[in-house]
């Protein structure tokens, strides 16, 4: 068992067998071509995202358009209602107001005349 | 633009021929300069850590081809992750991460793949001794009957010249178990292969 402060002892004979098993290949070429092999599979992932790449680009684009058009169309759509909206709002209150003012006058002066001409 | 080559090799790692680079304000600025999209600095990185990146791969999936597909997996992976990567750390330590990752992924796809049985015994014939490869291909049979962990670690420990602490992260296991594995596996080894002898 391992207690913290006995490992087993390296063996000498199975580690340089293990390192002649194990060894990298020692050909500058291999080592060359392994190289040449990853960079050209960066090149095609880079070649296989590139075009979404340029849709991601045109798609933020055109959806940054569509959000400048649609708040715009918002706003304008907005100012309109609230045009209408206070339009429709002052228009029944003076109504009322004169109506009001014109019955309260009409009532003064009928009150007025009834004073008058009552005995 | 990249105006220099990195700097040659230094260190070399214990018992192995395999080098790292030292300079690490160069590979500093190869990784810096990869992030901003040199591919050159990318290729020159490559170059100084794909020997050590073989070397952590065979440990782990043990076959030369397997090792191979996982060094150029793990390469895909670190340019993908690249821009996650802060330049002050590492890289050798990053990059042997992700191809000990590569190669254990790999290694998974493959068990389910082909679920090989193991013999419960070595059932390899004890043929001449004097013969000099006998040690090599008796050391093959024994590495099949270690746990995958345990086949990592001691060649990674005893052949690459990895510390424990630097085992237990690229596995993603406890320093302590690396130890341990460590001891299980040389044990293991020197019990099976006690009674051949080569010549060398």
């Amino acid at each position: 068992m391992i207690d913290g402060h006995h490992i087993e002892p390296e063996d000498p004979r199975i580690t340089a067998a293990l390192r002649a098993l194990l060894a990298p290949p020692d050909d500058a070429a291999y080592w060359s071509a392994l190289e040449a092999t990853m960079l050209a599979r960066l090149g095609e992932d880079e070649d296989w995202t590139a075009p979404f790449a340029r849709w991601t680009g045109a798609g933020l684009i055109a959806a940054a358009l569509a959000a400048l058009i649609t708040g715009a169309a918002l706003v304008r759509t907005h100012d309109v209602e609230a045009r209408e909206m206070a339009t429709l709002l002052e228009t029944p209150i003076s109504y009322t107001a004169r109506v009001a003012t014109e019955v309260t006058e009409t009532d003064g002066r009928e009150a007025t005349l009834r004073y008058v001409i009552e005995p | 633009m990249i105006a220099t080559a990195v700097s040659p090799p230094t260190r070399p790692i214990a018992g192995s021929a395999l080098h790292v680079p030292d300079d690490r304000a160069r590979e500093r600025e190869l990784v810096l300069s990869a992030q901003r999209g040199s591919r050159e600095a990318f290729a020159e990185l490559v170059r100084a850590y794909q020997r050590r990146a073989y070397a952590v791969a065979r440990a782990i999936v043990l076959d030369h081809h397997d090792a191979e597909d996982a060094v150029q997996d793990g390469f895909l992976h670190a340019y993908r992750a690249l821009a996650r990567f802060r330049p002050g750390e590492p890289f050798g330590a990053w990059l042997h991460r992700i191809v000990a990752n590569a190669a254990l992924d790999l290694q998974r796809r493959r068990k389910v793949r082909t679920a090989v049985t193991l013999p419960e015994t070595i059932a390899l014939p004890f043929r001449d001794p004097a013969e000099s490869d006998e040690l090599r291909r008796r050391l093959s049979a024994a590495l099949e009957r270690l746990t995958e962990r345990q086949r990592s670690v001691i060649v990674l420990h005893d052949v690459e010249g990895f510390r424990h602490a630097e085992i237990g992260e690229m596995l993603g296991i406890p320093e302590g178990t690396a130890r341990s594995d460590l001891h299980h596996a040389r044990a293991t080894l020197r019990r099976l292969l006690s009674d051949t002898r080569s010549d060398s």
